[in-house]
């Protein structure tokens, strides 16, 4: 390849790359520029213009892409403020995903021998690991659309202040969740009664019935772990306001009801009838993913509240 | 020492780049070819690489502050760039800043020397 040719590959690699309507006029202006700088380097270093020259010259050009880049404005899918963000909530969803397949996994396949945890590894990458691409997806998707509509409407991106006090509650709003939480409680104590009571009985066979196992062995803890939660929440209702004491207990209830809807999951059936045992454990799963989000927030706000709550050395005492 | 090096390298950029459109419209006051203001720069001490100044030049012209023509004298057919009306305010002010900045800077440095 001669000088020229390699000139002419370089313009081809950084042209298309570039708008259709500015590919044409940049490479004219760029065949000139090029030759005017090959016969500049060539003329300093004595002698004519070579292949070696036209390569060094190019590579000291730029890559095509970045060139072909600097011809147009920058205009990032994801704001570079963004990246960090964007790179945790993409690692974090995509560790609880794997997790939680992997468990899922566990369960439907025991691994016992070395063949099983092949077979286990296989499921989970091709069931699991391969379809939770739609995770980074979903994640691009939301930043990409958050940057469009920051450049868009700039005044939607300006700072606002957060309620001074967010350790406040609304407390007729608590209560009326309390109220929903505990109705839902007595539900989940009797669901074939539940749903007796709206279909009149008509059903033949009810498909809310428990699992024996589930029932004396597994739904009484979840049960303790429940209406434990629900003290919280009427305690946090007289207060009025989240407490350290109760924000600390809150995240620690919610770990442990995690823990065991966890162990439900995986401990076998919950209901005797295959669909409604299918729909709740998909639903588990749902929560548990929600309420994990939910505590990994509340744990990064306590530790944000405890480094920002501690004066900085030199105002201590200070005048 | 290499690392502390590649943090200087890093750091000028940063200057350098901050100050190679307003070198790049003073010189064009009068009509130029990308080469020609490129040599022009270098022959004021202001080196700015060719992968940075010809596409700057295109997004300058693309943002109205530069106007540009073909012309095609003894040798092959070159764009050539001049500041636009707009683009003459807009060097006007810009150069203006720059002046601002140099004496506060010059200030900040002397004083930091005594």
């Amino acid at each position: 390849m001669n000088a020229n040719e390699l000139i002419e590959s370089y313009i081809s690699d950084v042209a298309r790359l570039l708008p259709r309507t500015q590919r044409a006029d940049v490479a004219r202006e760029l065949r000139t520029l090029l030759h005017d700088e090959l016969s500049d380097r060539a003329a300093e270093a004595g002698h004519d213009p070579d292949e070696r020259t036209a390569h060094d010259m190019l590579i000291a050009f730029g890559r095509p892409a970045e060139v072909a880049a600097r011809y147009r404005p920058a205009h990032p899918i994801i704001d570079p403020a963004d990246t960090r963000r964007f790179l945790r909530v993409t690692v974090i969803g995509m560790a609880v995903i794997w997790l939680l397949g992997l468990l899922d996994v566990l369960r439907r396949h025991p691994a016992g021998s070395l063949d099983d945890a092949l077979i286990v590894l296989q499921s989970w990458w091709l069931g699991v690991a391969i379809p939770s691409l739609w995770w980074p997806g979903v994640v691009l998707l939301f930043f990409a659309l958050a940057a469009w509509t920051r450049r868009r409407r700039p005044s939607r991106a300006t700072w606002k202040p957060r309620p001074a006090d967010r350790d406040h509650i609304n407390r007729p709003a608590r209560t009326a969740a309390l109220i929903f939480f505990v109705c839902g409680t007595l539900v989940l104590l009797d669901p074939p009664a539940a749903l007796d009571l709206v279909t009149g009985g008509r059903l033949p066979v009810n498909p809310l019935t428990y699992d024996d196992d589930f029932y004396h062995h597994r739904a009484p803890w979840l049960l303790t772990a429940m209406v434990l939660h629900l003290a919280l929440f009427a305690v946090l209702i007289v207060h009025g306001r989240w407490r350290p004491s109760t924000r600390r207990i809150d995240i620690a209830m919610n770990l442990v009801i995690c823990g065991l809807l966890t162990w439900i999951l995986l401990a076998g059936d919950i209901f005797t009838a295959r669909p409604a045992d299918q729909i709740t454990k998909t639903v588990i799963v749902l929560i548990v993913l929600t309420a994990l989000v939910d505590v990994a927030q509340k744990l990064r706000r306590e530790r944000r509240r405890v480094s920002y709550a501690t004066p900085l050395p030199r105002l201590r005492g200070g005048s | 020492m290499g690392e502390r090096d590649g943090v200087f390298e890093k750091l000028e950029l940063e200057l350098r780049r901050g100050v190679i459109v307003l070198a790049a419209l003073s010189q064009l006051h009068t009509f130029r070819y990308g080469y020609e203001l490129r040599q022009s720069l270098l022959d004021k001490g202001m080196a700015i690489e060719e992968g940075t100044l010809y596409p700057l030049l295109r997004r300058l012209e693309a943002q109205g502050v530069l106007t540009s023509e073909w012309r095609t004298g003894d040798g092959p057919p070159r764009r050539y760039y001049a500041l636009s009306d707009e683009g003459r305010r807009l060097y006007e002010r810009l150069a203006k800043s720059w002046r601002g900045l140099n004496d506060t800077m010059s200030i900040l440095l002397d004083g930091e020397s005594t």
